[in-house]
């Protein structure tokens, strides 16, 4: 009995640790004064409304979601693909083509962000939200093929084989059979990529030019002065990752404990 | 033969390491009810998929009523299969399940719903169309596999080990079901499974493989009586083998001299004087004799000692090592007299000559 009360009171205190930075900031972005400081000034919306208000904040906001939404869809169907052709075929290559999906994530994001910068550079797609998307897609395709490929390895051998003994043609089989198995993964995937595009700053800042993603805003915001709107921003950027990433786990749970393949 | 169904021409399935079936060669009639069987590995399963279309013969070719298939996609071959594993889409529903061969084929949303059901009724599942598969149980997603394969009025079904997942007394139910399926539909049903009692319970005609050959076909009694090789023989759970020198023929037998005495078996083979022979006797043929009593005439009379017996039910199955070190396997109905027939206790054995049967010399 003890025992369990200890162990909650250690987990509550270890979610708190990880929570309070956040927290710290959603706290303040309520609070009527200027800067943050306690005793705490009393509970207002001004900074969010202002926030709302402020022209360069609203473009950004449009900019991250364009940029996450395109990630989220080509990440998706790039990491659907690298899974299935990881999961059906043998192939010449097939391990470093497996390892340059793998890696990106691994590497420093300054280094990534010079050498995407460097490589974008050259190319009329940088300083586009275009140029972000790519970017951001070599990012999280690495994430959403794991999720995906993980989903793939619990089809078993034998229900594409069954659905082209059926009559499905090879196609068929795909969009009838293994893409609504793997539906669970796809849509963790895509708000798994959503989430990593959307809080990503290095690489936006890098080769976004003139177009500033949320991120991004937020930093230069910061370098002017102390804005309260900082927080108000903040607050929102955390909401929306957290609940992407709730979705992701929720569906990948939802894959990974899989109905019965049967 | 009429002209067959289904026509295995030199097939063959060499994957690298491993040469799975050796040049198979296998007519099935129309409508006929044929089982492969075998040991694990021994080629049935891979000669079920390369009829399927599901693995490429490196070797040979496959006619189905008159059609080469060697290369026709497994799509488009019509040759629906009941999996071992059911491999039911986890996705779908009951019916959905049952009607995604007609999706497939392109038939209307009210045709399929209007088939499908009419096969799940007909596998005793009606009204259940709209569950989800996790919510069946073992028995019911078995014959959902089986309407999801017969929806399409195949004329040629393939089942592999289809019941082997379950329980014994639902597999015995599931088999009626089977045989009275066949009966109304009057298809060809191929039918893989290392169950002797399945096979002989289901099948018109038999087909023991090993090593990816074919080693014996047939109806099953005459696969039973008369295996062809000590591999069968050994299969059928003939397991009491001898051998010895042909000394004469006469009256329809072949006597011999073993190790055990002078042998008669039915002269079924052409052996010569003086060559070595060997012969099978049935489990079901051995005797033993009552303590003190003496074979009767023409019957040979062997000694030994029991070593192990299995209960199995309303038979059982006694192992006795012969005094020349032979191992023989009696089968009988329980008699309720194991007590006496602890290991070690001395039996003597009989038979009936003619029941023997002499392995043609290959």
């Amino acid at each position: 009995m003890t025992g369990r009360i200890l162990r909650n009171l250690y987990l509550a205190a270890l979610a708190l640790f990880i929570a309070m930075p956040m927290l710290v900031i959603v706290v303040f972005s309520f609070d009527a004064n200027r800067f943050p400081a306690l005793p705490w000034g009393g509970f207002t919306l001004n900074w969010h409304r202002e926030a709302l208000a402020d022209a360069m904040i609203l473009s950004a906001m449009k900019n991250s979601v364009i940029v996450s939404l395109g990630t989220a869809v080509l990440a998706t169907v790039l990491g659907f693909s690298a899974a299935y052709l990881d999961y059906r075929y043998m192939f010449f290559g097939k391990r470093p083509l497996m390892l340059a999906v793998a890696v990106p994530p691994a590497v420093p994001v300054t280094i990534l962000g010079m050498a995407m910068l460097a490589a974008l550079s050259r190319t009329p797609m940088f300083g586009t939200p275009a140029g972000i998307i790519v970017c951001h897609v070599a990012i999280a395709v690495s994430f959403s093929m794991a999720l995906i490929r993980l989903r793939l390895g619990e089809l078993g051998p034998d229900l594409e084989a069954a659905a082209w003994n059926l009559g499905a043609s090879p196609l068929a089989a795909l969009w009838h059979v293994v893409i609504p198995f793997c539906k669970p993964s796809l849509i963790a995937a895509f708000c798994l990529s959503a989430a990593v595009s959307f809080d990503e700053f290095m690489v936006a800042w890098f080769v976004g030019g003139v177009n500033e993603t949320l991120p991004v805003r937020v930093l230069n915001l910061l370098q002017g002065q102390v804005n309260p709107k900082i927080n108000a921003i903040g607050t929102l950027v955390l909401a929306i990752s957290l609940i992407l990433v709730t979705l992701a786990q929720r569906f990948a749970r939802l894959g990974g404990a899989g109905k019965e393949t049967a | 033969m009429t002209e067959p169904y289904v026509r295995l021409e030199a097939l063959d399935m060499a994957y690298p390491g491993h040469h799975a079936v050796k040049s198979l060669n296998l007519d099935i009639a129309a409508g006929e009810f044929i089982a492969l069987m075998g040991p694990s590995g021994c080629g049935k399963s891979t000669t079920l998929r390369m009829i399927a279309g599901l693995d490429k013969p490196t070797g040979g070719r496959i006619l189905i009523g008159g059609r080469d298939m060697t290369e026709v996609p497994a799509e488009e071959r019509g040759t629906p299969m009941v999996w071992q594993s059911l491999a039911l889409f986890p996705f779908l529903s009951v019916e959905d399940n049952v009607a995604f061969p007609l999706k497939m084929r392109g038939e209307s949303p009210n045709a399929r719903r209007r088939l499908a059901n009419d096969w799940l009724d007909r596998v005793g599942l009606g009204g259940m169309g709209k569950r989800d598969i996790s919510q069946l149980s073992g028995g019911q997603r078995q014959r959902v596999a089986i309407a999801r394969a017969l929806v399409t009025q195949p004329s040629i079904l393939l089942l592999d080990e289809p019941l082997s997942a379950l329980d014994a007394h639902l597999r015995v139910h599931l088999q009626t079901e089977l045989a009275r399926l066949h009966r109304e539909l009057k298809i060809t049903f191929i039918y893989v499974t290392h169950s002797q009692s399945e096979a002989f319970a289901l099948a018109d005609r038999v087909v023991v493989m090993a090593d990816g050959i074919v080693q014996q076909a047939g109806p099953p009694r005459d696969v039973y009586r008369a295996p062809v090789n000590a591999f069968v023989a050994g299969f059928m759970g003939m397991n009491t083998r001898l051998e010895g020198t042909v000394t004469g023929r006469a009256d329809g037998m072949i006597w011999l001299d073993c190790a055990e005495g002078r042998m008669a078996v039915p002269d079924t083979v052409p052996v010569a004087v003086g060559a070595v022979q060997s012969f099978v006797i049935g489990a079901d043929r051995l005797r033993l004799l009552a303590e003190g009593m003496a074979a009767p005439v023409g019957q040979p009379q062997v000694s030994g000692k029991v070593v192990g017996m299995e209960f199995v039910g309303s038979t059982q199955t006694i192992f006795i090592e012969s005094d020349t070190g032979r191992d023989f396997r009696l089968q009988r109905l329980d008699l309720g007299d194991d007590a006496t027939l602890t290991p070690g206790t001395p039996v003597t054995l009989t038979w009936d000559p003619r029941h023997a049967w002499a392995l043609p010399n290959t």
